[in-house]
């Protein structure tokens, strides 16, 4: 009989005691790391070598630990041998969960959008409650490998799980890619090798753990990140928040960090060199558009303005350096009539966003800001459309959040169905520690920038501004518009990506740091692509190869398999993210919404509606899939050009929903349509009557 | 002896109860997510420490709420399995 005690065995317990020791040792080993680091750098070593050590040290420190837990061991490879205790993880899923985007892009969302992008933090830690309420314990209980293997055992038949597979590979793909270009941003950043070289240096380290060990060496070494990249992304936190405010505890401090941010805001927005340089900006825009009405004729234009700047150089024995940036300016201008739309395009919308107050930031602590609930009427308007769109975007990710198969099967790993919902409170309170830094991060970094950098003359800017805007000046870039040689705030151009990755150098922290960023950053990205491969790999071999293709497959061809696969969707996801497309976020985004309209309605209906069947299934991930896509397709700048949409975006948005958050129309029609299918069919057979008691009855936790 | 079968008398079943807890814990859930997203903008009329309480609840407050709601969940639902549990061992026992 099942013990009644349902605490953790004496046997995890014990290995809890032998997992804390090691990694705690670990820890210590990191912390005497980069202590040793910042005293080579105190004595002089170059920043190539320190960067590089960094690199190299923890690439090679997450491949010892997965070459130490290589296995062929069917269960071993796909769950862990489920023997993981609660706490690691918890661990192991925050790990899995911080993608490069949460990790770099959230501070950065937060800086550039204020209040807005906080959806993402109350979205990414939400969706915990609806995997710990509703899905992890049941997937515990019922004791697969994989989700489609679910979906298999609970509906019956080979379609759920064929539909499943699909839809696992594809948003998990997805999302992979995404990871992938974070893994080469950093490592370039990391090395200065170029962004092509970066991703397969990266890919390596992927590789090594997920291609010998399967799911044990991927929670090992999850565990391992997940303390590099809370050690990372906490040190310049909290030491930001002494230098500021003189308190070790940024969460209670920067609230006064807030309030002088609100103030400057205040400040900035009625500063005369501000307006000056937001209507020279104006100026540059309404130029643009002129130049758009004719673009052959302002081609032209063009040439002849800048071959007399040429000229005038020249005839006045200007500096040769001056004279060469004119020619280079000459011969570098856009050729045909296409490339010149485009980049006057370009101009127009760059003047336009720039020439908003604040630089087009919205102020920090304002609750849609776009709109005013007071205002006039267009001002009501945006602020019912923004509060919509937050809500909209809110729910749609934690419901995604809710059926990412990556972070499913991490519940899978633990002893017991106990174990499992006391690992989502852990893994909730592990993320929670980023999460909550996040939003200081961003406020304090934009102290800094508003109370220190603005305002300060160009030829004393700090090294930092120079040398990342020579790394990539669609990051960073700065520009005397108004000639008075300071900076002002709208001269300033700071992407999203640089907050979190230059706020050691922001805040003034050694060298140390800002590489220790980055090595949690290359944490953050290496564990979650290595949680997907994981997932799509086993989904094809465990439920397309073995259950569908070749049923008699020894388990351990079926390993070999999955290590095979993992290889093969390594290398696809690297040459999709070689070719660079933008928006780090965005595409995150399309992956929550994907997994929330294809796999909410089936998981949680599968355990809490006893008349859902096959059919319904079937369909209602389908119709959720299909709806969520149709959404994306027809309101997605990117894709309505893709596709060629042109009937007008107001017309194919609903209730002026943003297609970032496509889900929350995905999962209802998904979960409408399995309701109507399923009464509308036969009920469940007696094998999946039984798969559902099996769900509701404790006790039962094969596996 | 797995097969469960919902027992008459004033005590609700062991599903029943899961359900209604899980029901109780999803509300509390919506209605932090709801309130926060939606009235951020009037709770920002009073402060909490040196922030608007808008702010506060977003960045803060609902995310301790929603650690509140899993850990008290957890703990309910453990003890009710081991309540089932035990009793089931007393009968077969």
């Amino acid at each position: 009989m099942a013990d009644p005690v349902l605490g953790a065995s004496e046997e995890t317990r014990v290995f809890t005691r032998v997992l804390s020791r090691r990694y705690g040792f670990y820890t210590l080993g990191v912390l005497v790391f980069i202590l040793g680091l910042g005293v080579l750098e105190r004595m002089g070593w170059p920043r190539s070598w320190i960067g590089g050590t960094f690199l190299i040290a923890t690439v090679v420190v997450y491949g010892a630990i997965g070459l130490m837990s290589r296995t062929t061991d069917e269960s071993e490879y796909y769950v862990a041998g489920r023997r993981v205790p609660a706490v690691f993880n918890g661990m192991a899923t925050a790990a899995d969960w911080m993608s490069a985007a949460s990790f770099i892009g959230t501070a950065g969302v937060l800086y550039l959008q204020g209040f807005a992008g906080l959806a993402y933090i109350l979205g990414w830690t939400g969706g915990y409650c609806l995997v710990a309420l509703l899905l992890a314990p049941y997937l515990r209980r019922l004791g697969c490998f994989t989700i489609p293997e679910f979906l298999g055992a609970r509906y019956g038949g080979e379609l759920p799980r064929l539909v499943g597979v699909v839809a696992v590979a594809l948003v998990s793909f997805v999302y992979v890619v995404v990871q992938i270009y974070g893994v080469g941003l950093i490592t370039s950043h990391l090395t200065g090798f170029s962004f092509d070289i970066g991703i397969f240096v990266g890919l390596g380290g992927v590789l090594v753990c997920s291609f010998l060990g399967g799911m044990r060496a991927v929670t090992w070494t999850q565990v391992a990140q997940y303390i590099i990249l809370i050690l990372a992304y906490l040190t310049p936190v909290v030491w930001m928040s002494l230098n500021q405010t003189g308190s070790p505890f940024p969460l209670f401090s920067y609230g006064q960090q807030l309030e002088h941010v609100t103030q400057r805001e205040e400040v900035l927005k009625k500063d005369q060199a501000e307006l000056t340089v937001i209507r020279q900006l104006q100026v540059r825009a309404d130029d643009a558009l002129r130049k758009l009405e004719d673009v052959r004729q302002a081609m032209v234009d063009d040439a002849e303005t800048l071959a007399a700047r040429v000229k005038a150089l020249q005839a006045r024995d200007a500096a040769p350096a001056q004279v060469q940036q004119a020619e280079r300016r000459l011969l570098s201008r856009p050729q045909t009539e296409a490339e010149a739309r485009v980049a006057y395009q370009q101009e127009y919308d760059d003047a336009r966003q720039r020439a908003l107050p604040l630089g087009g930031m919205p102020p920090q602590a304002q609750p849609i800001a776009a709109g005013n609930p007071r205002g006039d009427a267009a001002a009501r308007e945006a602020y019912e459309v923004g509060r919509r769109n937050f809500l909209a975007l809110v729910l749609c990710l934690m419901l995604g959040t809710a059926a990412m198969p990556h972070v499913l099967t991490r519940y899978y790993t633990t002893p017991s169905v106990s174990e499992a919902r006391r690992s989502v409170g852990w893994s909730l309170f592990f993320i929670a520690l980023l999460y909550l830094a996040a939003p200081a991060l961003a406020v304090m970094v934009k102290y800094e920038v508003f109370t220190h950098l603005v305002g300060m003359p160009f030829d004393e800017l700090p090294g930092w501004i120079r040398r990342w805007s020579k790394l990539d000046p669609t990051l960073v870039s700065v520009e005397d518009i108004n000639g008075d040689g300071l900076l002002q705030l709208a001269e300033l151009h700071l992407g999203g990506d640089v907050i979190v990755l230059a706020a050691p150098e922001i805040g003034g922290l050694p060298l140390v740091v800002t590489y220790l960023v980055a090595a949690g950053g290359l944490a953050a990205a290496l564990s979650t692509a290595d949680g997907l491969l994981l997932t799509i790999s086993n989904a094809l071999s465990h439920d397309l190869y073995y259950r569908l293709v070749n049923p008699r497959a020894p388990a351990m061809r079926r390993v070999m398999l999955s290590k095979f696969l993992v290889l093969v969707v390594a290398l696809a996801a690297a040459f999709i993210a070689s070719m660079r497309f933008a928006d780090i976020l965005q595409f995150v985004s399309a992956a929550f919404s994907l997994a929330a309209a294809t796999f909410f309605p089936a998981l949680v209906m599968g355990i809490f509606w006893r008349r859902a069947n096959r059919t319904g299934a079937v369909l209602g991930m389908l119709s959720g899939l299909g709806v969520c896509s149709y959404y994306m397709v027809t309101n997605h700048e990117l894709l309505r050009r893709l596709f060629g949409v042109t009937r007008p975006l107001q017309d194919c948005a609903w209730w002026g929903i943003e297609p970032i958050a496509a889900g929350v129309f995905g999962a209802p029609a998904g979960a409408l349509v399995l309701v109507i299918a399923s009464l509308l069919s036969r009920p469940p057979g007696p094998a999946e009557q039984a798969v559902v008691d099996r769900l509701r009855t404790p006790g039962w936790s094969s596996g | 002896m797995h097969e469960h079968k919902p027992e008459a008398g004033p005590k609700r079943s062991y599903w029943q109860r899961v359900c209604l807890w899980t029901a109780l814990g999803l509300a509390l859930w919506l209605g932090v997510t709801f309130g926060v997203a939606w009235w951020a903008h009037a709770m920002d009329a009073w402060r909490v420490g040196r922030m608007p309480a808008g702010y506060w609840w977003a960045t803060q407050g609902a995310i301790g709420i929603y650690l509140l709601i899993i850990v008290v969940h957890g703990w309910l639902m453990d003890r009710l399995e081991r309540e089932v549990l035990t009793e089931a061992d007393r009968r077969h026992g």
